[in-house]
């Protein structure tokens, strides 16, 4: 007895002091923890920092070119050297970053937002609806995405750039002849269409497994509406594992982007995509090796911190499933 | 009673212990890679051997096409009419002696008495009248078989589909032949001078309805005729693999080397790390920005070819109908400047003028200079006042990453210097979609000539029924620098009276402003330093392959 009193007065001070800490804090704690996930934070954060407020703090443009300085190594003049029209790689850098965060942000709030109802509707509702959805993202999973994105890209870019200049010669509003906004609004619309289909699965796994639960059978058994009860109980208790979803996701988006600039498909020049930088770069890795390295150390370096945030994220948020 | 030594010959290989099954396979897989890089070495060795990577696959390799990657190939297997060295000298090749009346309408050529084709058969005077005829037939799609022959009488039947006679060309005997022109030439010996109606032999290239006969250049099936020096003996179409050997019969001084192999490789990078390393000696085609510091300067060298490079600029089309919006885009583009970020080694040469590399050139050649101001100027002046009422501009052909590279720097002046902010660029016309083909103002392209001449040269870029006239400056006609071009065209060529009013359309054309000149081309060799022999001359053919040899060390 005397043992168990004295566990038991031992135990108390430290769960007056942790509690009520809440799902989210108690993940935060756990992730701050973790090193690699924090160093992940901070190299986001910095690349963050770098797309938003580089281009005031940069001293020259992406598209500006020196041409007395040209295919340059690095230098005090050019911190990165310069690429084969003079520009400097840093600020191409800094421009990539912007195109790409803005593709994984954008991307990924849709894919997510069209994934994550689709599934939650999907697993709460079954039935015919259930079965509709999830064949819709089978047929969507079943189609190679770079053959997706390929002809997608193909057919619509040529429309819509006709139609895009039709208006601008009728209307003579400069917005419609901007390539660079229907260059971006493909990639958005084509990742998206590509990774929704994951978030919705994901969704649905979690739904159902939550659906039975005592509080979702109670909000039912109190006549509470469907969406009443999706949005309140079923989506915030599945959300854990699908957040880590998302920051895994930021990062292959902005793979993906790469990939379509890479294969000459995605955001056209001058406006700067790591993926055209490294396909550039490749052509004279040979001579001028830094306009390989550096587009690719920073998608690398990038890519590499959405993914310690995300395996962060996942111990966080699914402590349980820690080894 | 079994020792050691008989268990083993009675058990084999079961019965080796383990270290000795571990060296068996040592030396089971040293073996064949020791006897690989032995072979390779004997195989470098074989200096009779030439190694050509090519960089496109193509399911059609006839040599009556008059253009596409293969063409430059052609003057190893086929032998033209005549031929330029690389010099620019005009020699002869399968016509020995040529004439022409006062007036330069009929012609005669004698067949040199000793051509034969591969088989050992005579060249005579209808396998060259069936060869230009084949080549004419519409059903050929030869790309240019107009410069060689459009002013033979009977062209246009022919061409057009009406005749399958050429009815111009007369085989006076077995070995000579007479052309009929519908209009004076004093060119026109010269005209023959390339290989884009080479001589082929008639009966087995040629159909019972005058059409070409499919796949006979082809030797999968059937042994190939052929007249050049080398003699296809396989091409696997789909592995993108070749083999010539030496024509045995050729009429020719006897070829140096045995053999030749052709390989596709497509990817720049891959094909340079492969000539570096000496898997192969030359490439028909291959251009990067960084060639001379992956491969040295040699690799690009040759003479200077009556070619330019340039940025045509479409005359009908807006915002390019517009003279001073044109003066415009030219007078912001800093010209010395683009041709040295996109040659900063050459061996291209910055180009002014039109003509180069011909007799004629100007040297009072006037042009814009590169001046921002004058340029806004002339756009303040336009009808559109500023460039935010310009809808985007439209490039095409650009397709290497040399011309990439120009038209950025292009686009970049025109953004800083006159506020143009909206440009796309395709490598082909039909990269833009339905209307946007219509709207393409600015056309990188390269035009020159097969013809040491300059009228010849104008004539097939600013006269009015040039295609580059009718269809890259969009129907650009200026009565002056035609009629000073059809004047010029049937007096003696090379006479100072010929050159004069060749300078002075020269002149008129540009002045009206149809282009960005941008940088004339030399014919590389593209070759490593170990062959030789390998020059080549205006019709991009190596001028005397028989000349070629290979010294690896």
């Amino acid at each position: 007895m005397t043992g168990q009193s004295s566990m038991t007065s031992q135990t108390e001070p430290d769960t007056a002091k942790q509690a009520p800490a809440g799902l989210g804090r108690d993940a935060w704690l756990r992730l701050r923890r973790n090193r690699l996930a924090m160093l992940g934070l901070v190299i986001i954060a910095f690349y963050l920092c770098a797309a938003i407020f580089g281009p005031w703090l940069m001293p020259y443009d992406f598209a500006q070119q020196d041409l007395a300085h040209v295919n340059s190594g690095p230098s005090p003049i050019h911190w990165l050297g310069t690429d084969n029209l003079g520009r400097d790689l840093f600020a191409r850098i800094v421009g990539g970053a912007r195109t790409a965060l803005i593709v994984a942000f954008f991307v990924t709030m849709l894919s997510f937002s069209i994934g994550a109802i689709a599934g939650a509707v999907s697993g709460f509702v079954g039935g015919m609806t259930d079965r509709t959805i999830m064949w819709l993202t089978d047929v969507t999973m079943a189609v190679p995405s770079l053959l997706l994105v390929v002809v997608i890209n193909t057919s619509l870019t040529p429309l819509l750039s006709g139609w895009m200049e039709d208006l601008f010669l009728k209307t003579g509003n400069p917005m419609f002849r901007d390539t660079t906004f229907l260059d971006l609004s493909l990639v958005f619309g084509t990742i998206a269409l590509i990774k929704w289909p994951q978030y919705a699965r994901l969704m649905r796994a979690q739904v159902l497994s939550i659906r039975n639960a005592n509080y979702v059978t109670a909000a039912i058994a109190l006549g509470l509406p469907p969406t009443t009860i999706i949005r309140s109980f079923v989506v915030p208790n599945a959300l854990g594992p699908v957040i880590v979803a998302v920051s895994f996701g930021l990062g292959t988006a902005m793979v993906l982007e790469s990939s379509f600039s890479f294969l000459g498909i995605g955001v056209q020049p001058p406006t700067p995509s790591w993926g055209r930088m490294i396909a550039d770069g490749m052509r004279v890795w040979g001579a001028y090796p830094h306009l390989l390295i550096v587009p690719a150390l920073a998608l690398a370096i990038i890519t590499m911190a959405f993914a310690f945030v995300g395996d962060g994220l996942n111990d966080a948020l699914n402590p349980k499933g820690k080894k | 009673m079994d020792n050691d030594f008989g268990n083993r010959g009675s058990n084999g290989l079961l019965a080796m212990n383990r270290r000795q099954s571990l060296k068996l396979l040592g030396i089971g897989s040293l073996a064949p890679l020791a006897g690989g890089l032995f072979a390779r070495q004997a195989f470098a060795t074989e200096n009779d051997i030439l190694r050509i990577i090519h960089p496109a696959f193509s399911s059609d390799w006839s040599p009556l096409r008059g253009g596409g990657q293969s063409y430059r190939l052609n003057s190893f297997w086929v032998a033209a009419p005549l031929y330029y060295s690389g010099k620019g000298e005009l020699k002869p090749y399968i016509f020995a002696k040529w004439s022409a009346n006062a007036d330069n309408t009929v012609w005669q050529f004698e067949i040199a008495e000793k051509a034969r084709f591969s088989d050992g058969s005579p060249i005579t005077a209808a396998d060259v009248k069936g060869s230009w005829e084949l080549a004419a037939m519409p059903a050929t799609k030869n790309q240019r078989i107009d410069q060689v022959l459009s002013t033979v009488q009977g062209y246009g039947p022919i061409t057009g589909g009406k005749a399958t006679v050429l009815e111009g060309v007369v085989a006076l005997n077995d070995r000579t032949v007479e052309v009929r022109l519908s209009a004076q030439d004093p060119m026109f010996a010269a005209k023959l001078a390339n290989h884009l109606a080479p001589i082929v032999k008639v009966s087995l290239a040629r159909g019972a309805d005058g059409n070409e006969v499919p796949g006979w250049w082809n030797p999968t099936d059937h042994a190939v005729v052929v007249s050049g020096p080398f003699v296809p003996v396989k091409m696997d179409l789909d592995a993108g693999t070749f083999v010539f050997e030496r024509n045995a019969n050729f009429s020719g001084p006897a070829p140096s080397l045995r053999r030749i192999e052709v390989q596709v490789i497509e990817d720049a990078s891959t094909a340079t790390a492969a000539l570096k390393s000496g898997q192969f000696d030359v490439h028909t085609l291959i251009q990067t920005t960084t060639l001379i510091d992956d491969l040295g300067a040699d690799f690009l060298s040759g003479p200077l070819a009556p070619e330019g490079d340039h940025f045509w600029l479409n005359i009908s089309r807006k915002p390019t109908d517009d003279i001073n919006v044109r003066k415009a885009l030219i007078s912001a583009v800093d010209r010395e400047q683009l041709w040295k970020l996109t040659f900063p080694q050459g061996p291209e040469v910055r180009a002014t003028q039109i003509l180069t590399a011909v007799p004629g050139i100007d040297p009072n050649f006037r042009e814009l200079p590169f001046d921002p101001d004058a340029a806004r100027r002339f756009l303040a002046q336009s009808s559109y006042g500023s460039a935010a009422a310009f809808p985007r501009i439209n490039f095409v052909g650009i397709s290497r990453q040399v011309a990439e590279a120009a038209a950025q720097y292009i686009a970049e002046q025109w953004r800083t210097v006159l506020g143009v902010e909206s440009v796309a660029m395709k490598p082909q016309i039909d990269k833009f979609e339905g209307p946007d083909q219509n709207r393409v103002q600015i056309f990188r392209d390269n035009v020159g000539t097969r013809v040491s001449d300059s009228t010849t040269y104008l004539r097939g870029i600013v006269h009015s029924s040039s295609s580059n006239a009718k269809n890259k400056l969009g129907g650009y006609k200026n009565e002056q620098v035609d009629a000073l071009l059809d004047k010029a065209a049937i007096l003696a060529a090379g006479s100072e009276e010929r050159l004069a009013l060749a300078r002075q359309a020269q002149q008129l054309a540009v002045d009206d402003t149809i282009y960005i000149p941008w940088a004339y081309r030399n014919m590389p060799q593209m070759a490593m330093p170990w062959v030789k022999g390998i020059e080549k001359n205006m019709d991009w053919q190596v001028s005397e392959p028989w000349n070629v040899t290979v010294s690896r060390s």
